[in-house]
């Protein structure tokens, strides 16, 4: 078990390496340059060339790959080229508010998920599972920026139970005020999880194993979450992995309608001044979460089902 | 001051004034302007736009404000950064010289309590005001405005150093500076209002360091930047030993950030915050019927503009730019766009000092224009790409008008928003046709901005339109060394009328600064160089 993770954790590097190689590139293809992005209107050619040469801008492409590497290994993301300020400070603080929202999206969406999967899958076909369902197509289809509008002007403006935006300070502030964007992160992702978890429960329940519990006299309660519900939930809980990524990346959006100062923002901040070490950084960051959480739910898998142990022993 | 939030022009305030204050109350100027915005075409019906609570009660100490802005501080280090957020915050942590008043046609004493000029205006002499301390306790000496003022001369990311002159610094006792000009210099005083010419304590940044002071700044102004959460909000607490000690009366002020416009109108319409910046246009009306809350407008040296690559064949015939100046309707632009909240300019400067405000605009003469092209290099009309930025609704919104109302030249414009940076970086490499921009000032004397779009030979080509004419060129520079006002404004006049006959841009209109503000704050005023003197405002 230990040595599964360590290989997990070991084929990281590669995933890294690659994450690096590629941003690096693609983000030195797209057009703008951040020393005249820097100096403004007083860009003269002289003093473009200047600043290039001052951010090292004027080597060559490999020179400069293997200098960042090497940067990299020692633990050193560099310096923004706009704030000035150490990336490695700048990423620590934005990962907070990012770290917190992630968690606290995927606890609404299993929240949402798993009542309205069980009711769908139990009461198979009838009204609940209708709504259920047409309310799954509709959660999954709406933009997140519209979900987190509209989300505002009912539970922030109407009826004003939460803040419209913002981050707070202290901890018991970040989680009430962070209500509002992780709900909407959580209305595009739970329906997928739903919708998984529903069909892998329709599957179990019409299984022998199920009729055999019920012959035994087991109370519906302990059939439904003792016995179908262990066996229904994996393919739910990779079907949420799957979708990081895209959690992840919702984040973006997110962060900037509801002003979270989290990566999301920090990315779209520094792509929009060109600021090459910082988006960089932050990719390679958010690479790595992405990897680690696929990671967290192959574990889970591990824990929530015997024989995938059995499999990985 | 900034273009797309990346980059600044500065332009500073009028010169010619030595000693106190500006003429006239501050009072009547505002409402004065107030009312002319609103006479510059409301939409229809009166839309009651007030301003937050006239000084007829006592200022009340205490509580706490909080203003939402579009964007975070970049740093605090007042030489370098030239991005409005960093700006308009780091003016409440330092004290200048000298400053611009709220009227913007002056300058008022800041940590100099009085001043005099020779008179040859090659000496300067500036009298520190004998109670100013730093916020850590240390007395504010001749010593730190040197410092300062040094700084910005000699450092090498100074953008500022080509405001001044040749001259030297002397500091003949520890309350007295003198400035001692090698050359004449016509915008000297708004040079020393410039906004990066804070004064800084000497010993302490030399312990710090520029980068680290950028963090943890220590000035003499009337607020102290306590903490700083990146991305999110800055937290300023009043400074004790600020030289008046009747200011700042809030104890506390927040400057947070949210980006998204709608979410910041909301947030203000909820109160969640006192003062919201950047009120859209189209909400405008809407807000300022809003229960609890006004919208603010106020002058603004600001100016949007199409312009044109002279050096593309299409351009290159000023009867044809001329033609589009013509053609274009901008009356019904500013109505279409912004709701009535803006003017049709008449200069190619924002209308700030010795713009050109007497003459004409561009009337909108679709017969003219037609006449023009036909007299033109481009008779038979072409198709031309214009570059705006993508999520400018306004800006965009502006091109597909102008599309339409170019098509009787028989030219056909297709629009291309692009990302706001390559949006800028084409410009700024002279990759485009024609491409939408605007210029905003920090400061009111009109000399960087003429630098910056007047002139082709500084360095910016004319904001990179590649529009060169020598006697504007030698204007230009007339108008730095010309010390007598009423011959200084006669030839940036002449250098106006030049700019304007040969038309390198496509000039849209000027407008108003947008700010919502809380019922119970009181005297919040944002200048025409766009900042704040917070130290006057208070809650009820």
């Amino acid at each position: 078990m230990i040595r599964y993770i360590l290989r997990r954790l070991v084929m990281l590097v590669p995933v890294a390496v690659g994450i690096t190689m590629v941003v690096f590139l693609l983000v030195r293809l797209i057009p703008g340059d951040p020393a005249r992005t820097l100096l403004g209107i007083h860009a003269t050619p002289e003093l473009v060339a200047a600043m290039r040469a001052h951010l090292g801008l004027d080597r060559p492409l490999w020179v400069q790959y293997l200098i960042f590497v090497r940067h990299l290994a020692a633990g050193d993301f560099g310096h923004s080229y706009y704030y000035g300020e150490a990336i490695s400070q700048l990423v620590l603080t934005h990962l907070g508010p990012t770290l917190v929202l992630i968690a606290y999206s995927v606890v609404l969406t299993l929240v949402i998920a798993l009542p309205a999967g069980l009711l769908a899958a139990v009461r198979r076909d009838q009204a609940a599972d209708h709504l259920v369902r047409i309310g799954a197509v509709v959660g999954v289809g709406l933009p997140s920026y519209w979900i987190g509008f509209m989300l505002i002007l009912l539970l922030a403006v109407t009826i004003p139970i939460f803040p419209v935006a913002g981050y707070g300070t202290g901890f018991p502030s970040h989680l009430f005020d962070l209500f509002l964007p992780a709900l909407t992160i959580a209305i595009n992702l739970a329906p997928l999880v739903l919708r998984a978890l529903r069909a892998s429960l329709m599957e179990a329940l019409a299984s022998g194993y199920i009729d055999t519990a019920r012959a035994k006299g087991l109370p519906r309660r302990v059939v439904l979450l003792g016995h179908a519900l262990p066996n229904a939930i994996v393919p739910a809980v990779t079907v949420l992995g799957l979708n990081i990524g895209y959690l992840v990346g919702s984040t973006v959006i997110v962060e900037t309608v509801f002003a979270v100062p989290g990566l999301g923002q920090l990315m779209i901040n520094s792509i929009g001044t060109r600021d090459y070490p910082v988006i960089q950084a932050v990719t390679l960051v958010l690479g790595v979460l992405v990897v680690l959480v696929n990671l967290a739910t192959d574990l889970m898998q591990l824990l929530l089902d015997p024989r995938v142990r059995r499999e990985v022993a | 001051m900034e273009r797309n939030r990346i980059g600044g022009v500065s332009f500073w305030p009028a010169v010619m004034g030595q000693g106190t204050a500006g003429p006239g109350a501050p009072g009547v100027g505002r409402r004065r302007l107030l009312r002319a915005a609103g006479a510059l075409g409301l939409a229809a019906g009166a839309a009651p736009l007030g301003l937050s609570g006239a000084r007829a009660a006592t200022p009340t100490r205490g509580g706490t404000l909080t203003m939402a802005r579009v964007a975070d501080v970049i740093s605090f280090e007042p030489v370098v950064p030239t991005d409005n957020m960093s700006i308009w915050a780091k003016l409440l942590v330092f004290q200048m010289l000298i400053r611009s008043n709220q009227k913007g046609d002056g300058f008022v004493p800041d940590l100099a309590e009085t001043w005099e000029a020779s008179a040859d205006k090659r000496t300067y002499t500036f009298h520190l005001r004998q109670n100013a301390l730093f916020s850590d306790g240390t007395p504010v000496t001749s010593a730190d405005v040197k410092f300062s003022f040094t700084r910005v001369l000699t450092d090498k990311d100074s953008w500022a150093a080509s405001l001044y002159p040749t001259m030297d610094i002397a500091t003949p006792d520890p309350h007295t500076v003198v400035f001692n000009l090698k050359e004449d210099w016509a915008p000297f005083l708004a040079a020393v209002s410039t906004h990066a010419a804070c004064i800084t304590p000497e010993a302490y940044f030399k312990k710090m360091g520029a980068s680290a002071f950028g963090e943890k700044p220590i000035g003499s102004g009337p607020f102290i930047m306590q903490e700083w959460h990146k991305g999110d909000h800055i937290l300023m607490v009043r400074n004790p030993r600020f030289w008046d000690p009747t200011r700042p009366y809030l104890d506390q002020v927040i400057f947070s950030v949210v980006a998204d416009d709608n979410v910041r109108m909301l947030k203000l319409q909820s109160g969640e915050i006192d003062i919201g910046s950047d009120v859209p246009f189209s909400q405008i009306a809407r807000l300022s019927h809003a229960p609890g809350m006004s919208v603010q407008l106020a002058t603004y040296d600001r100016i949007d503009w199409f312009q044109f690559n002279v050096k593309s064949p299409k351009f290159a015939d000023p009867k044809v730019r001329q033609a589009f100046n013509y053609a274009v309707d901008k009356q019904a632009i500013i109505q279409a766009a912004l709701f009535g909240y803006g003017s049709v300019p008449t200069t190619f400067l924002p209308k700030m000092m010795d713009a050109d405000t007497q003459d004409p605009p561009y009337a909108f003469d679709l017969a003219k224009a037609q006449a023009l092209m036909a007299a033109s290099s481009m008779p038979d009309g072409f198709s031309v790409t214009c570059t705006t930025v993508s999520g400018d609704t306004v800006g965009n919104q502006v091109a597909q008008i102008i599309q339409q109302m170019l098509l009787p030249l028989k030219v056909k414009i297709s629009i291309t928003p692009l990302e706001g940076n390559t949006q800028y970086n084409q410009l700024a490499t002279g990759k485009y046709e024609m491409a939408w921009g605007y210029m905003t000032s920090d400061i009111i004397d009109p000399c960087e901005l003429i630098a910056y779009a007047g002139a082709g030979d500084e360095g910016s080509d004319a904001v990179w339109t590649f529009y060169n004419n020598t006697k504007v060129n030698a204007l230009a520079k007339q108008g730095l060394s010309e010390l007598d006002p009423t011959k200084r404004a006669a030839t940036y006049l002449e250098m106006q009328r030049i700019i304007w006959q040969d038309a390198p841009f496509l000039w849209l209109y000027w407008t108003p600064a947008r700010t919502g503000v809380r019922a119970n704050v009181h005297d919040f005023q944002v200048l025409t160089t766009g900042n704040y003197w917070i130290e006057d405002v208070w809650k009820s």
